[in-house]
């Protein structure tokens, strides 16, 4: 029948769309972070492909001083401590600056990690040019060691005006999915029993002394 | 066919429907319409939903009226004949022109109006030494840590027991924040996807773990605002209350510095090297336990065989090899029976975990915390064994077993 | 082998009925294979009904009395699955399946073999979603799925193996829906009666032309991230771990890629359904045929560059949010546009009350309103206090109840005479429709005022303040629940008798379909019909 091969050829073009579109999918990964980077929207979106800025020429602008903040967090299922050495430094926008970051792992095996880097606020991110990161890499931690690591980086001079203070936030997770999974603290499959009980010495008088205040 | 009582059933059932709806945002005290406002921001939203539902409100008594005019009217019991050539006439050929340029009317005046809100929602204030706190959700308690401050806060649900009628809207540390003051927060989360919602401050933002979201907010009210996590996030994702109390700036100041003078004490005390009582190791053990351990090894000391052992000496522990023969080498389990092997070996556990099972390394507890729950752990659950474990032993083990620091 | 099997089709096309399990498993005759897409849609729809219940009756009371907070969760998770995929698509699939041939004309589905397999996917899927519901009460079977349908990373990663299953029943609705998409897609391109051109065709088949490329175009998306999920669960990569440079704010551009179309999936052949029955009911043709037409390719069009207005909270920046603010609001042109059709349609009608028209007017009221508190969604201040609270619960339940499934129920009645032959019990389709609306009402009316006063959704327990709502919105949703009871008893009671309905059912139906004898012959449209009859209708 004629019908048939006409209605399997329009079957077939049809099937093709949804072919090409469930590759394009895949395709949505890279291009997101793509949109990401350039947009500057997410900065820590496509981080892993994040190449060191070329350092500008050292021309600070010493009137101007900017306030960066420092803040680490480590994501659950990574048993690692991590801390700035500097919690926050007065910065001239267009000079080199050098930070370190204390990081030990406090488990019995090697465990990879990842730092995430995230500049608050975001409109800031583009102007905020690291030259050297532990957060370029991989960090590997052999069972307790314990590493400092460097950050080096510039604030533009173009940073716009009114932002004078940024905060430069950290978190580190856990590289591997089975092993984060084994050193989560809230292993969802145990916990419908009845976790997140609070406990009594909690309140151990902030709240008198806030009460007192009102008096 | 019954169409007129049919007709008027309906009609009685809209009547109550839209007094209902109507009623719904005049009498905002009745708790059927937002919180109080405590935030410029969360006022102008208020506004922006008053207005929107307004504008609803109008919409639908319209197509309310229109409707029940046609279903009373134009009824073939009333012998009305269908005007077959309507959709021929001049409305039938341009009401696809008119009800879309009315629609966009209505929509203009909405979005319009929230355009201006929604910016000054979005630009988070990019002041010098604005305030800044940041929001961790975990599974399933919030973390707040004041940068500047230097002061962390963990925020856990109250039981029902303690909490009453303020169940899930209660918490045993708030967040203190002062009014009149510029504050940023950041949002992040430590696991799953959170989200921090208080509707008296008029912002939510979702935690996302590696991510930090920015909202701002002026609270200019004294109070105490509660809030819950909005952010399905598993299995307790109901028991994530917020509470946030709203203070003076002097207030604010005055318990910065009593967490501060709270934390050095609980630190100097760790340090003291002081000998401490067994009853208050107990009591300390128990809250610290219920607190860390009590997730896998239950409340009761139990355990969730066969991934978790009980602590409990004297029971079964039915789990794979993997799991017995650390703890036989360890000596705490013995002829298919758990039992409180040595001191030592439990400080090691307990500092160090056990490569290859899920115990994990609790060292980021201080000297004295261990030994609180070391001695909990050898003495509650029928253990009894005696045991009291001062902190400087703790010291001792950390320094025997604790894997080479190059610090 | 394929040409054996063709041959054997046409022989049993000659040859009259075939019977017994072999006329249903290896069916190929639309109208069979819509009857048992309608019997799984009404097994899944009891199945998530029941499922809701259980949510209601846990929620009835502060506290926690029946479910465990993973299986409460996973209920959640189930129940909208279930609902979306499991009852209102395939319900809508078998009307088109039934109901398409008949009206353009066609002698059957286009790819009648196709037509068998994507309905056997279905039930495959509905095992394998069943399967995932019952892994995590086996030993070692980790947590139930507990994401809500969103299955949002990285929560969706921690769950346990219930979640891959989840997401190969996924894989084949997917697989499933695509291939009755394309089907339907050939059939109306190709299979219409000569002389039968788009713009004369029943609105129901361009209701279902439209949802059918929306189809194609977001089920392969969905499927992509699910299985970017399941790689990220087990093979290492990182499209959505944050550890590796992924983002898991990307899965929820995908889902709501795909999700936020769905819903105009599930609302357009409801629509469309309601383009048949008011005009039959108020006796005058359909008011703006055009307009509504590209009413439902406007929606189409717009709903599938609107998403993120689900992502609201996550973060966008301005400018993203301003576009999907703008965007959204903006749909409400294209519906707006429908619904006053449809009112035009009633008016100056000769208008009488039988139960497919009751709910038409029941669904262009509550519609509206659902579609009213869709705009106070769409507008981002409102949407910050509003997002995951029970305000949202209660708008896309006013949404999607109204403008899917009663719309698929006034579909039922509309077409059952026609399907078997017999007329149904009207005093029963009317207290049928009554319980609907009352208990539906009194169900989700009170949720809104949940959600303003703070009640986050998707939560197992709740502060006492929150009882009275909840209370009104359990007992309400008791008497919905119930009312499906009537709804089953009058369908079984139709299937096996009641008054003959004749070839005309409905005094004003206009259209090829009512041309044929009720029940229609196993073979309809052998020989092209006169298309003369189609077009008095536009």
């Amino acid at each position: 029948m004629d019908g048939g091969k006409r209605n399997r050829r329009a079957a077939l073009r049809l099937a093709s769309v949804v072919v090409i579109l469930f590759g394009l999918t895949f395709a949505a990964a890279p291009l997101y972070s793509l949109y990401c980077k350039v947009t500057g929207v997410r900065p820590a979106a496509g981080a892993v492909a994040e190449a060191p800025t070329m350092a500008q020429p050292d021309i600070a602008s010493v009137d101007r001083e900017v306030t960066v903040r420092f803040d680490t967090n480590v994501a659950d299922g990574l048993p690692w401590e991590f801390k700035p050495l500097v919690g926050r430094l007065e910065v001239h926008p267009g000079r080199a600056v050098e930070v370190r970051f204390a990081v030990r792992n406090l488990a019995h095996e090697t465990i990879v990690g990842r730092a995430i880097p995230n500049i608050v606020p975001w409109q800031a991110a583009q102007y905020f040019n690291k030259t050297e990161c532990f957060c370029f890499r991989e960090q590997s931690l052999q069972a307790g060691e314990s590493r400092e690591m460097t950050v080096r980086f510039m604030v533009s001079p173009d940073l716009p005006d009114d932002i004078n203070m940024l905060t430069l936030s950290y978190t580190f997770m856990n590289r591997d999915v089975q092993s984060a999974r084994k050193y989560a603290r809230n292993d969802v499959a145990l916990s419908t029993k009845g976790a997140g009980g609070a406990d009594e010495s909690g309140d151990d008088g902030r709240k008198t002394i806030l009460n007192a205040g009102e008096n | 066919m019954h169409g007129g009582s049919q007709f008027k059933r309906l009609m009685q059932f809209l009547a109550v429907a839209l007094f209902l709806g109507v009623a719904g945002h005049v009498h905002a005290e009745y708790g059927i319409n937002f919180p109080e406002p405590a935030t410029p921001s969360a006022r102008d939203i208020y506004q922006i939903h008053m207005r929107t539902m307004t504008i609803a409100t109008v919409l639908l008594i319209i197509v309310f009226a229109i409707v029940s005019y046609s279903l009373y009217a134009h009824r073939k019991s009333r012998g009305f004949t269908p005007d077959q050539n309507f959709h021929r006439g001049w409305f039938g050929r341009w009401s696809w022109v008119l009800v879309p340029l009315l629609v966009l009317g209505v929509d203009m005046t909405i979005a319009g109006s929230a355009e201006e809100v929604l910016k000054r929602l979005w630009l988070v204030p990019k002041d010098k030494d604005m305030m800044e706190v940041k929001i961790t959700g975990h599974q399933w308690w919030w973390e707040y840590e004041y940068l500047d401050q230097g002061v962390r806060v963990e925020s856990r649900y109250v039981p029902q027991e303690k909490a009453g009628s303020l169940y899930l809207r209660d918490v045993d540390n708030p967040l203190v924040l002062p009014i009149n003051t510029k504050i940023r927060f950041l949002n992040t989360s430590a696991d799953v996807n959170h989200s921090f919602w208080v509707p008296q401050l008029g912002f939510k933002k979702d935690a996302i773990a590696g991510y930090i979201t920015e909202t701002w907010a002026v609270i200019d009210k004294e109070g105490t605002y509660r809030g819950q996590c909005a952010q399905l996030c598993g299995t307790w994702h109901a028991r994530m209350p917020i509470v946030v109390q709203a203070v003076t700036p002097e207030k604010f100041t005055a318990w910065v510095g009593a967490q501060k003078t709270r934390m050095a004490a609980a630190e100097a005390e760790a340090a003291s090297g002081k000998v401490w009582s067994k009853e208050d190791l107990l009591e300390k053990g128990r809250d610290l336990y219920n607190k860390n351990c009590s997730a896998c090894h239950q409340l009761d000391g139990k355990g969730l065989p066969p991934a978790f052992p009980p602590l409990m000496a004297g029971g079964g522990f039915p789990a794979g090899e993997n799991m017995t023969k650390p703890l036989q080498e360890r000596g705490f389990f013995k002829d298919g029976k758990i039992v409180v092997g040595p001191v030592p070996k439990h400080l090691d556990i307990v500092l160090n975990g056990i490569a290859g099972t899920p115990m994990q390394p609790w060292n980021q507890l201080n000297d004295l915390e261990i030994a609180a729950i070391v001695t909990y752990e050898r003495n509650a659950f029928n253990n009894n064994t005696g045991d009291v474990i001062q902190p400087a032993d703790v010291a001792k083990a950390r320094g025997a077993t604790a894997p080479a620091k190059s610090d | 082998m394929n040409h054996a099997t063709i041959a054997h089709a046409h022989e049993g096309g000659h040859h009259g009925v075939p019977h017994g399990w072999r006329r249903w498993l290896f069916s190929t005759n639309h109208k069979d294979i819509g009857t048992m897409y309608l019997v799984v849609s009404l097994i899944m729809l009891f199945l998530g009904g029941g499922m809701a219940m259980l949510i209601r009756a846990e929620l009835f009371m502060p506290g926690i009395q029946l479910l465990q907070p993973d299986v409460y969760n996973n209920l959640v998770t189930n129940h909208a699955l279930i609902m979306v995929f499991g009852a209102v698509m395939p319900a809508a699939a078998g009307m088109a399946n039934w109901m398409i041939p008949l009206m353009i004309g066609a002698p059957d589905m286009a790819l009648p073999r196709m037509n068998n397999m994507s309905f056997w996917f279905l039930v495959a899927a509905a095992l394998m979603l069943v399967i995932s519901m019952v892994v995590p009460f086996l030993p070692g079977g980790g947590t139930p799925v507990n994401t809500g349908w969103t299955l949002y990373p990285p929560l969706s990663v921690q769950v346990g193996m219930s979640m891959d299953f989840l997401i190969f029943t996924v894989h084949l609705l997917g697989i499933s829906s695509i291939l009755a998409s394309i089907n339907i897609i050939v059939t109306i391109l190709n299979c219409r009666a000569p002389g039968m051109g788009l713009m004369d065709m029943p609105i129901f088949c361009w209701s279902w032309l439209v949802t059918a490329f929306l189809l194609i175009v977001i089920l392969p998306p969905f499927a992509g991230a699910v299985t970017m999920l399941l790689f990220d669960r087990h093979f290492g990569t990182s499209f959505f771990n944050a550890a590796g440079g992924g983002d898991p704010q990307l899965f929820q551009h995908l889902f709501w890629f795909f999700g936020h179309p769905e819903v105009y999936v599930l609302l357009l052949p409801s629509m469309g359904i309601l383009g048949h029955i008011i005009p039959t009911f108020a006796r005058k043709p359909l008011f703006g045929y055009q307009s509504t037409v590209g009413a439902m390719l406007a929606v189409g069009t717009i709903g599938l560059a609107v998403w993120a207005h689900h992502q609201y909270t996550t973060g966008l920046s301005l400018a993203a949010v301003t576009y999907f603010m703008i965007g959204t609001i903006v749909i409400s042109i294209p519906v707006g546009l429908l619904v006053f059709n449809y009112i035009a349609t009633m008016w100056r009608g000769a208008m009488t009350f039988e139960t497919p028209m009751l709910f038409a007017i029941g669904i262009i009221l509550m519609f509206s309103f659902g579609g009213l508190t869709g705009v106070m969604l769409a507008t981002i201040p409102g949407d910050i206090q509003y997002h995951d609270s029970y305000f949202v619960v209660a708008h896309f339940h006013y949404a999607l109840i109204p403008g899917a499934l009663l719309g698929l129920y006034a579909g039922v009645f509309y077409w059952l005479p026609k399907w078997t032959g017999n007329m149904y019990d009207e005093r029963l389709g009317k207290i049928f429709f009554w319980m609907v609306i009352i208990g539906f009402n009194l169900t989700f009316f009170p949720q809104h005022f949940l959600g303003l006063a703070g009640m986050p959704r998707r939560i197992i327990d709740y502060n006492p303040m929150f009882t009275e709502f909840n209370m009104i919105s359990s007992i309400g949703s008791f008497i919905f629940g119930a009312a499906h009871l009537v709804f089953l008893y009058v369908i079984v009671k139709t299937v096996r008798g009641g008054a003959r309905a004749g070839d005309q059912v409905w005094e004003g139906a206009k259209g090829l379909e009512w041309t044929l004898p009720s029940p229609p012959p196993f073979h309809t449209f052998t020989t092209p019909p006169q298309i003369k009859l189609a077009q008095s209708e536009a």
